[in-house]
């Protein structure tokens, strides 16, 4: 008989956490400050898992017991730090991913499309002023910029649900080209008037634009990562 | 394998020699999730989301380079402290 009993305690399905009990995890991390989707789940499940242990060692401990139990095991500092890190893991992903696809516009076969570019600037440089030109190419930089940014919001995920890599995802590359143009044209240029802007000028927004390209690239690669990790988020 | 198993399997592994701060665990997946160095994976389990890592091609290299320099480290420390001075 108590042979039957130790088997029975043995087979004893493990005790799991309740729907309610996870959204209160959830509730927990939040108020823990971790603003980030991506990282809430991430910690909601690690908690889950060892509050499980807890409960297989001895099944009648109290869920926000052992919930205060596990959080001691992050530290002083608990999920700052953590976030810290996954902002800067992104940021880090977000520059290693657009160098990665800025370098493709040198590399075949995107190279055709940017030496078309670099033809297209040169012929339109060189039937306007250096003045005249800086205004077309900023003009067009705030409409692809404006397009840009409806394109990201389209893709924002939906409310509550804040994603670390949705922040952090080369937005500066947007105004670059728009900022470093009329800088260069209209405070630069006038302390320097014998350099050969007209050569400068159309090379420096070939580049901005390559750039700006590339961070349009990143942010897509970014995302479809996200989507397809984190398909509610994004309902 | 996801976050809490691998604190559990280098426990098991290093027969609780190694124990691994969840507050750093975490950190230093997502510093090599950046680098392409783990790649991701999620799925539902029961009422969560669970987040699985695995090594990539190009972590599996790095693993190999970093194990390499690790024990070329531990080699000259033990040329340091055992040396065999001749006069």
């Amino acid at each position: 008989m108590i042979f039957i009993n130790s088997i029975n305690q043995t087979m004893a399905a493990p005790k799991l956490l309740s729907e309610e009990q996870t959204h209160k995890l959830y509730r927990f991390v939040k108020s823990k400050y971790v603003d980030y989707y991506d990282v809430q789940m991430e910690l909601v499940d690690h908690l889950a898992c060892e509050i499980e242990k807890e409960w297989m060692a001895n099944e009648n401990i109290e869920f926000e017991h052992a919930l205060s139990q596990v959080y001691k095991r992050f530290g002083i500092y608990g999920f700052s730090r953590i976030v810290q890190a996954k902002e800067a893991a992104i940021r880090r992903q977000n520059r290693l991913i657009c160098w990665k696809e800025f370098k493709k516009f040198f590399k075949m076969p995107r190279i055709i499309f940017s030496l078309a570019l670099l033809f297209v600037i040169t012929i339109i440089a060189s039937q306007l002023s250096t003045t005249a030109f800086i205004i077309v190419n900023s003009i067009f930089a705030v409409a692809c910029t404006v397009n840009e940014l409806l394109r990201r919001y389209r893709f924002k995920p939906v409310r509550k649900m804040k994603m670390a890599s949705w922040q952090f995802s080369g937005t500066a590359t947007l105004i670059l080209n728009i900022v470093l143009g009329l800088d260069l044209n209209f405070v630069i240029r006038p302390a320097f008037p014998d350099f050969q802007w007209n050569v400068f000028l159309p090379v420096v927004a070939y580049f901005c634009w390559i750039a700006f390209w590339a961070g349009s690239h990143t942010f897509t690669i970014l995302m479809s990562a996200q989507k397809k990790m984190y398909p509610e988020a994004f309902a | 394998m996801y976050g809490y198993e691998i604190t559990q399997k280098v426990k098991e592994f290093t027969d609780g020699g190694i124990a691994i701060n969840e507050g750093a665990l975490y950190p230093a997946l997502h510093k090599l999730e950046a680098e392409g160095l783990l790649s991701v994976e999620t799925e539902r389990f029961g009422n969560r989301t669970r987040k699985y890592y695995s090594i990539t091609p190009s972590g599996l290299t790095e693993m190999t380079i970093r194990l390499e320099e690790l024990e070329e480290f531990i080699r000259h420390m033990q040329m340091l402290l055992n040396p065999k001075l001749s006069f």
